[in-house]
């Protein structure tokens, strides 16, 4: 069939159910007056509150604010909490003087029956993180909604659980024991906010974290920079960082700036510096750091040639990958801005162009031992794998040759396993033919001697 | 494409949009239900399009039907796109059957053009209704797509191979 096919006949006039077009004309209405019922389409799944982070002054260049945690802020956030309608956990509604238990919990027999029941776990299909102690988690979902199994590749014991309904989950690791699932995107509809799940994958216990409005700036070792890699760009969206905070077992978003841009997507270690994309002023989107935890930015200018007004951001998408002063920048799913690669040694004050041919697809950047790696793709198909050479100098990459199908992909949904089995240079994942779980392994499926050889030459 | 009402005056307070709203929701509805051929996802979708046309208005920007219709047509895109990844992590094949199809497919399209189409995968649907429905050219396919142009060509090509096989095998 040629390129002349016409199906222009499918496009006919619907007209919209009278009850459904009444019920949106009520909402819009609502929205534009400056309060929204929340979706008509489908009834809310819990009460959840905006998340979006307090706007706070910003700077030109150099700026430094602190986060004000008043008794203004205390008792509004106390308010909030209180009036939240929280998954299933006493603890949520205890006094403030009450050590708060951890949110953890077996699983019923029931759930454990229904995830089970989803079938096999079969590698590269779900969301999958190990870690560099081997324990996984990874999820997967059926028409009972989400689904994890949980284990370790030193021992047998396997736990199965069930999260709910989500459209799209992510999952990080907190630690080497403890993971967080989220929905992969924040809704345009605040009605719609989806809980966070907290999984044990040494006993497959998992509980819900409860979404704080509240930004916060990380000043605890108990808080943890949660889900830093991919979050899917929405119009009309910024980024936002996730803390995790064990003292409390919330999830918040990190106090960032005013400017803060959600469309550019950071993959960065959970800890020290952390990056966030900006638009100055509604102008050219741009990167920031802080180095205390969000209590203060540093603002970075990205290469001329990705220096995009943020008006055009849902379309020319920037990836980054970030680890102390090395940073890598790239644009993502546009086949129309300047397609090279940049990288900088001293945090953004000087951009080197890395000539890497990628052929005008998609492209994900991520940081795996310290190491850059660049993987080249689009949502639908797979791509080239480049490992920098050092994990100090960026600005040399090389092919990886060879690399299993699916073992990295362009998207979400296997993201996180493609970092997390490279993130220590370590691990494999297999599929046992014994019992359908996922087990890590050292010698199969993905190769990673051959990202340790580009690193250390084929002489040392 | 479909013409679409001739509401192209632009909204510049947010009462406004309201009339705007009433004046495009059959326009927009009815280019979603036309290329999603399922109720409910084009009633989510057309949702999603004018909170996103509230918030923009509320933000004091302007829109009128042409913009509403670009959201519409990222929205679609962005529907495709979870589910494509929802069939891999699914790892089934896809049934060509779907709830609450509209109605008025059948009656348009004894050939079930448009269920052959339904039946596709998301990314095929998605670049054939974009070229061959909405009559975008390559170059603008891709860029929804974010693909290369050359890239976009072969999933065209394929896709136009696999809608022929249906198509011919539905109407033996």
């Amino acid at each position: 069939m040629s390129d002349d096919l016409d199906l222009r006949g499918i496009d006919q006039r619907h007209e919209p159910d009278p009850e459904f077009r009444a019920a949106l004309e009520h909402r819009i209405a609502a929205i534009v007056a400056g309060s929204d019922p929340g979706s008509v389409t489908k009834p809310r799944d819990v009460a959840t509150i905006d998340l979006e982070p307090t706007r706070t002054q910003s700077g030109p260049r150099q700026r430094s604010r602190r986060v004000a945690h008043g008794l203004l802020a205390i008792a509004v956030a106390a308010a909030v909490v209180t009036t939240m309608v929280v998954i299933s956990r006493d603890h949520a509604t205890a006094p403030a003087d009450t050590p708060i238990p951890s949110p953890l919990e077996e699983p019923s027999p029931d759930e454990v029956a229904d995830a089970r029941s989803l079938g096999d776990y079969v590698p590269g299909i779900g969301p999958t993180e190990v870690t560099a102690t081997r324990s996984y988690v990874s999820l997967r979902s059926g028409p009972q909604g989400w689904a994890y199994v949980t284990g370790s590749a030193d021992s047998p014991a396997v736990h199965f659980g069930l999260l709910g309904e989500a459209d799209d989950l992510v999952l990080s690791a907190l630690d080497d024991r403890m993971f967080v699932a989220s929905p992969a995107s924040l809704s345009q509809d605040s009605s719609r906010a989806l809980p966070a799940w907290l999984i044990d994958s040494v006993t497959g216990q998992r509980g819900a974290l409860r979404w704080v409005h509240q930004p916060t700036a990380m000043d605890s070792a108990e808080q943890v920079l949660a889900l830093p890699a991919l979050h899917p760009v929405r119009l009309g969206q910024r980024f936002l960082p996730r803390v995790v905070d064990r003292r409390d077992w919330t999830i918040r978003p990190l106090s960032v700036p005013a400017d803060a841009m959600r469309a550019v997507e950071i993959h960065q270690p959970g800890s020290g510096r952390i990056w966030i994309g900006t638009a100055p002023n509604d102008g050219d989107v741009g990167l920031a750091y802080t180095d205390d935890g969000g209590a203060s930015w540093t603002d970075v200018e990205l290469p001329g040639p990705l220096r995009r007004p943020s008006e055009l951001i849902p379309e020319n998408r920037v990836v980054v990958a970030a680890t102390g002063d090395n940073v890598a920048v790239a644009p993502r799913f546009n086949p129309m801005v300047d397609q090279r690669l940049f990288v900088s040694a001293d945090a953004g004050e000087t951009w080197d162009v890395v000539p890497v041919d990628t052929g005008g697809n998609g492209q994900l950047l991520f940081v795996m031992d310290e190491r850059l790696v660049f993987a080249v793709g689009d949502d639908f198909a797979f791509g080239d794998l480049f490992v920098s050479n050092s994990d100090s100098d960026w600005s040399r990459l090389q092919r990886v040759e060879d690399p299993p199908d699916s073992a990295y992909p362009a998207t979400g949904i296997n993201f996180n396993k493609g970092f997390s089995v490279g993130q220590r240079g370590v691990a494999s994942l297999y599929r046992s033919d014994e019992q359908p779980i996922f087990s890590t392994d050292l010698s199969d499926w993905w190769s990673i001697p051959s990202l340790r050889d580009v690193s250390r030459g084929p002489d040392e | 494409m479909r013409k679409m009402a001739a509401v192209t005056v632009p909204v510049e307070d947010p009462g406004g949009f309201v009339d705007v709203y009433k004046r495009t929701v059959t326009d927009v509805y009815s280019y979603l239900a036309s290329r999603v051929g399922d109720r409910e996802t084009a009633e989510e979708l057309t949702q999603d399009v004018f909170v996103v046309g509230a918030e923009h208005v509320a933000a004091g920007e302007v829109v009128d039907v042409a913009w509403l219709i670009g959201v519409a047509r990222h929205k679609l895109v962005d529907h495709w796109r979870a589910q494509a990844r929802q069939d891999r992590n699914l790892a089934l094949v896809r049934s060509a059957e779907q709830t609450h199809r509209v109605e008025e497919w059948a009656a348009i399209d004894p050939g079930a053009a448009g269920v052959v189409l339904a039946g596709l995968s998301p990314t095929y649907r998605a670049a054939l209704v974009l070229r061959h429905v909405d009559g975008l050219s390559v170059a603008a396919v891709a860029d929804y797509l974010g693909r290369s142009v050359e890239a976009t060509d072969q999933v065209l090509s394929r896709a136009r191979a696999a809608f022929r096989t249906k198509y011919q095998g539905s109407n033996r």
